[in-house]
């Protein structure tokens, strides 16, 4: 009986270890994984890329002696991310590092200074990008010319005078020409590279009956001149006697109409004469005198009759035959 | 003269353009792990030419037998980001003890009183506290770094012997 009791339990046992196996024996386990929270091995490589700007540059007229190029980014027109000087290229072609752009907006700029004082600065604004190549529209370089304008008028009746011929001379070399429009107005536009030249005149009105209007300009640091222009005898002479004017050229001009006087002036033709009364062969009126300040003034003297015809206002515009217009 | 809706199709369209230029590439040892960005899977290790926009993003890394990782993020405005990350094995740690009427605790919050009991630990040193009844009676720290069984012997106190 004890001997089947033993086989009994035998069986029972290798019938647990067939079903279970060998976890019938394992330990209890741990229900949950026991993290000590140490931190991970991580690495992180940032990759960057490299913003690469190209711009032609234009040059319809003359080339500057060099260029200064100025990059600005996200509205900033004061500090720069860039700077550069460099020779007169036809490409510019700047490298800058990642995420420096506003890459919402157009608020990023290229500025190119040329080295000379006859251009002017050019701004570009262009959106950035994050990174890779932005080709911007081509950039001219533009010499900014210099600009004469003004008013052709009647000095007597102050009104305008049309189709007046006005030009600009540097010494005796004919820059610009033009003439008057309809309202007396004229422009002249010379280029930048005479913006120093101390030898600019405007001369107009050379065909009119009168002595052309000669003026000197000089542009200096600026890019427009306004010159007005009065052709002609003022009011105040007109009104002083009957208006002559000098028929040829270097007419004497006496202080005295007899013998020991002297020639003020040699006028040239053209020269309004108010006349107040006359001698023997001789006018004694007054002449307006054109100062190197711009002011006039008049002053008095002695013509030979001859020398002068009156002036018929009708047209002052010189004929054919422009000797025996006037009288 | 670009309709409005279509003005802003092309400002859509441009800004996903601008944002989602960053490539991603994730690897990780153990080789195919699952990565999660942000809550979506975005597959399994190497990840290539995956995109990424700047600013704030978590990872999550999970691999069977492998503690997870929870990975918080900033990215800048690149060009590319690669990402390297190194699992910390969770290794099968048998524990025995001799020792009668002891209470383990590893780590301040794991406790167990049996003397034989199977552990998954996380790879490195984990702190362990014995207590008897409710006295600390020996601290140390464990190193895991792989299977292995852990045999727990109590520290006996030195004998003081009077000197002569």
């Amino acid at each position: 009986m004890k001997v089947r009791y033993n086989k009994y339990f035998a069986s029972i046992l290798t019938g647990i270890f067939l079903f279970a196996g060998c976890s019938a024996f394992k330990p209890p386990q741990y229900p949950e994984v026991i993290y000590n929270d140490r931190k991970p091995l991580i690495s992180v490589t940032y990759e960057y890329g490299e913003i690469d700007i190209q711009a032609s540059l234009v040059y319809p007229g003359l080339r500057p002696d060099g260029l200064m190029v100025q990059v600005f980014s996200r509205g900033d027109t004061v500090q720069p991310l860039l700077f550069i000087q460099q020779g007169v290229t036809d490409l510019i072609q700047i490298y800058l590092p990642q995420g420096v752009f506003d890459v919402e907006g157009e608020t990023n700029f290229i500025k190119v200074i040329p080295q000379h004082p006859d251009f002017v600065p050019v701004w570009s604004p262009f959106l950035g990008v994050d990174f890779g190549t932005i080709i911007l529209d081509p950039i001219y370089i533009v010499q900014k010319p210099l600009d004469v304008a003004g008013v052709v008028k009647n000095k007597m009746t102050d009104s305008t005078l049309a189709n007046v011929d006005v030009a600009i001379y540097e010494l005796d070399n004919l820059l610009q020409e033009t003439h008057s429009d309809g309202r007396g107005n004229y422009n002249l536009t010379i280029l930048g590279e005479y913006k120093n030249s101390e030898d600019l005149r405007i001369i107009a009105g050379t065909e009119l009956v009168f002595a052309p209007f000669r003026r000197e300009i000089f542009f200096g640091e600026q890019k427009d001149l306004t010159v007005n222009i009065g052709i002609g005898p003022s009011q105040g002479l007109a009104e002083m006697g009957n208006i002559y004017i000098t028929n040829k050229r270097n007419v004497h001009f006496r202080d005295e109409p007899h013998i020991g006087g002297s020639t003020q002036f040699l006028l040239p033709k053209g020269v309004p004469i108010a006349v107040q009364y006359v001698a023997k062969g001789l006018y004694f009126g007054t002449i307006e005198v054109t100062l190197a300040s711009g002011a006039q003034t008049q002053i008095n003297g002695w013509v030979t009759r001859d020398d002068t015809d009156l002036l018929f206002f009708e047209n002052i515009f010189k004929t054919d035959n422009e000797n025996d217009q006037a009288l | 003269m670009i309709k409005p809706c279509k003005q802003f199709l092309i400002y859509w369209i441009m800004a996903g353009v601008v944002y989602a230029q960053i490539s991603l590439s994730v690897n990780a040892i153990p080789k195919r792990v699952e990565v999660l960005l942000d809550g979506n899977s975005i597959g399994t290790t190497p990840i290539r030419k995956n995109t990424i926009t700047p600013g704030s993003h978590m990872f999550k890394i999970e691999k069977e037998g492998y503690a997870p990782i929870n990975y918080d993020i900033v990215v800048n405005p690149s060009k590319a980001i690669n990402l390297d990350f190194f699992m910390n094995p969770v290794y099968n740690i048998k524990f025995k003890t001799d020792e009668k009427g002891l209470i383990f605790e590893l780590n301040d919050t794991h406790r167990w009183t049996e003397k034989t009991i199977g552990l998954q630990l996380e790879a490195g040193d984990h702190h362990l506290r014995v207590f008897r009844i409710d006295e600390v009676i020996d601290e140390q720290v464990i190193l895991v770094d792989q299977p292995l069984t852990f045999q727990y012997y109590l520290k006996k106190k030195p004998k003081i012997t009077p000197a002569k």
